[in-house]
């Protein structure tokens, strides 16, 4: 069963009950998650991880957040109100969150910018079982340390944040502006000077955050990730209900062998999204003079 | 007693570490050839660090060494010999953010030292004691920690803190951003950063563009400067002060460095910092500090004052002109190399680690070589003959005294 998805609406979680590839749903807590679309109160919490064990799959509650030392004791407190121990996982990126909960829960570390090369993950696997590899190398480096470590997950789809600031920069900028600004919106962009790429900003408590103008995606490289071995996660931020159903039923079809390669990918790219292959097709240099351009 | 507080300088090469130790850092840290961010950098061989090594230990000062990157598997080959080489000749600590090095290091070596870099944004103290179980001796926390929050995890924590207190900042949390491989495919976490968080962008709500014609979104931040928060640090016993600047120059080091030994030392003399004493030290540093600067996250959170907006503000500092190679007493003729122009009839202020800022108004120069009388020293790296009534030594410095209008 590799496939963890992380829930868009509630409605969700009765929708795929009968889904057997589905394992693990992932939840948002207002606070605690970043880029979670949906991110619940502390009894809506409760009532979703209840529905959801009802239904026979496993809850991880988001909790990647940085937490600063005033910030911690409000995310202990929270999660000790949901009762972490009616949890299956509880996914982590700050070690002052592992440090509290190690022993009460299992962990999921989640730091897309850090796991990437087989030692590492390897190191972090013996101390926190749980890992999700970077999302930040390319396909052929992902396949390395799959062959080097097992029971790893992989982010399969979904769109990454590329930037985390503590600084209020969009809240900023309006201010020293004069400009009216809606902190509510989520539809403030990004292009930068002389690019076209959209590079979407969400700004919350926890800082400033820059996406990744499109969506990452694995599907072709599927059956050389070793799918019985590893865990699929795919990410539901910055789409709606609709499309967060479609991307979910087509990797649901595909897997399921009911609908072929080709049919799968036609089906996501009809999507009307930004879809492309993230860094997983990003071999990155570290001089200019490496670059290498198009003329 | 408690152990005094160190003052860490950067170092691009083995020049400019000499420099930073001459001028009162307690430490340096540098980079290899391997494993270190700032590919940029002119990096040290381990020839280069044998020779910094010793220089240091004369000095009684000492020498880390960077391992930070956030490696690939390729990046990885021969860290083992590499970790046992820096042991072996006499490096005090790497500062690394890879598990798999601290773990390497922790293994394989007895006396290298094992600091956790600041790319792991190390932001509470719960964190540091994770950190500390594994044998880590010293964490860097991250730069958005704000000073009272320092002395929260300072009061909980028993492993060494190590703060920055000078130099550029990054916007993003460290090691958490990508957008430099996104925008121009130089790898952040590897050495490659291209700053794209200082270049300009549009700002859009929607296909609303509210940026207007000349005005940009700008993400870029104001450089660090914590000579005020000193004694707060000493007080709550930080273990360790961080300049960042490994692309600096040696003028540069050497400003900044002598200022904050300067503002140490005192603290340490006296039990204050009188505002006199701070704004005359400010004035000294913006002599070398070619950005805006601010108090970052000191105080907690950033308003727009701790931003750049509409500018790029590097101006280059036309002030440093030249340095010290030799002096003889007895002749009172100084040896200068010239590393900027200047010509007769101008003032010029000397200092150095052990003399304060003292005056000459230029009145005759000879070129060391041809012995010819010279108006004017245009030539980089032109050796000059500088009758100097003080005394002066190898490696003090020279600026120019601009006249502001």
């Amino acid at each position: 069963m590799p496939l963890v998805i992380e829930l868009n609406k509630i409605s969700q979680i009765n929708k795929y009950k009968k889904e057997n590839l589905i394992e693990t749903f992932i939840i948002g807590i207002e606070h605690l998650s970043l880029d979670s679309k949906l991110k619940l109160t502390i009894e809506e919490a409760k009532e979703a991880i209840e529905l959801i064990h009802k239904n026979k799959k496993k809850v991880c509650i988001n909790c990647n957040r940085v937490f600063h030392e005033n910030e911690i004791q409000q995310a202990i407190e929270i999660l000790n109100n949901i009762n972490i121990n009616n949890i299956d996982y509880l996914m982590f990126s700050d070690f002052g969150i592992y440090q509290t909960f190690k022993n009460k829960v299992e962990m999921i570390y989640y730091a897309p910018t850090y796991l990437t090369n087989s030692k590492d993950v390897n190191e972090y696997q013996k101390i926190f079982k749980n890992v999700v590899i970077s999302n930040q190398i390319t396909v052929d480096e992902l396949k390395n340390i799959i062959q080097n470590n097992k029971n790893n997950y992989i982010d399969t789809f979904g769109r990454n944040a590329i930037f985390y600031s503590k600084r209020e920069i969009l809240t900023n900028y309006f201010l020293y502006r004069n400009q009216k600004y809606n902190p509510k919106s989520d539809n403030y962009y990004l292009i930068e000077e002389y690019r076209n790429e959209r590079y979407p900003i969400l700004e919350d408590e926890s800082g400033f955050h820059l996406y990744e103008y499109g969506f990452y995606y694995l599907l072709e490289e599927l059956n050389e990730l070793n799918i019985n071995e590893n865990k699929f996660i795919i990410h539901t931020n910055f789409l709606n209900k609709k499309e967060s159903e479609e991307i979910i039923n087509i990797y649901l079809s595909y897997l399921k062998e009911e609908k072929t390669l080709d049919k799968a990918l036609e089906l996501l790219f009809n999507l009307n999204l930004p879809i492309y292959k993230g860094a997983y097709d990003l071999k990155t240099v570290l001089l200019k003079s490496e670059v290498k351009t198009n003329a | 007693m408690l152990k005094k507080v160190e003052l860490l300088a950067p170092a691009g090469n083995l020049e400019k570490a000499k420099i930073a130790l001459i001028y009162g850092a307690d430490a340096v840290y540098v980079g290899g050839k391997q494993f270190s961010l700032r590919a940029r950098a002119s990096n040290f061989t381990i020839e280069n660090l044998k020779e910094l090594v010793l220089f240091a230990k004369k000095l009684n000062k000492k020498v880390y060494v960077t391992t930070n990157i956030i490696p690939h598997d390729e990046d990885l080959t021969g860290l083992e010999e590499y970790l046992l080489n820096l042991e072996q000749i006499g490096v005090n600590a790497i500062i690394t953010s890879s598990l798999h090095i601290i773990s390497t290091a922790k293994r394989i070596t007895k006396n290298l030292e094992v600091h956790l870099s600041t790319q792991m944004s190390s932001s509470n103290s719960q964190t540091l004691s994770f950190y500390q179980d594994l044998g880590v001796s010293r964490v860097v926390l991250a730069r958005e920690v704000s000073l009272k929050e320092m002395k929260e995890i300072s009061q909980k924590s028993n492993v060494e803190l190590e703060v920055f207190i000078h130099g550029g900042m990054c916007v993003s949390y460290s090691g958490k951003c990508v957008l430099s491989n996104h925008l121009s495919l130089r790898d952040a976490n590897r050495g490659g950063c291209a700053h794209s968080c200082r270049w300009n962008y549009h700002l859009y709500q929607g296909n609303r563009k509210l940026t207007k014609k000349h005005e940009f979104f700008n993400m870029g931040s104001k450089d660090l400067m914590a000579l005020r928060f000193i004694p707060d640090l000493i007080d709550m016993n930080i273990a360790s002060l961080k300049i960042e600047g490994r692309m600096k120059s040696s003028y540069y080091l050497a400003t900044i460095v002598r200022c904050y030994r300067k503002a140490i030392d005192l603290y340490y003399e006296k039990g204050n910092l009188t505002e006199e004493e701070i704004e005359k030290l400010i004035i000294e540093i913006n002599k070398a500090e070619n950005r805006q600067t601010s108090f970052g996250f000191y105080k907690g959170k950033t308003t727009i004052e701790q931003q750049l907006f509409d500018t790029r503000n590097e101006t280059p500092t036309k002030e440093y002109v030249g340095h010290i190679i030799d002096y003889n007493p007895e002749t009172k003729i100084a040896v200068v190399e010239q590393r900027n122009y200047f010509e007769i009839g101008d003032t010029l202020e000397f200092f150095g680690p052990n003399l304060e800022n003292t005056y000459l108004k230029l009145e005759k120069m000879r070129d060391k070589e041809t012995g010819e009388e010279l108006s004017v020293a245009r030539h980089p790296l032109q050796l000059i003959l500088i009758e100097v009534p003080f005394k002066v030594s190898k490696d003090d410095m020279i600026r120019l005294v601009l006249n502001k209008s």
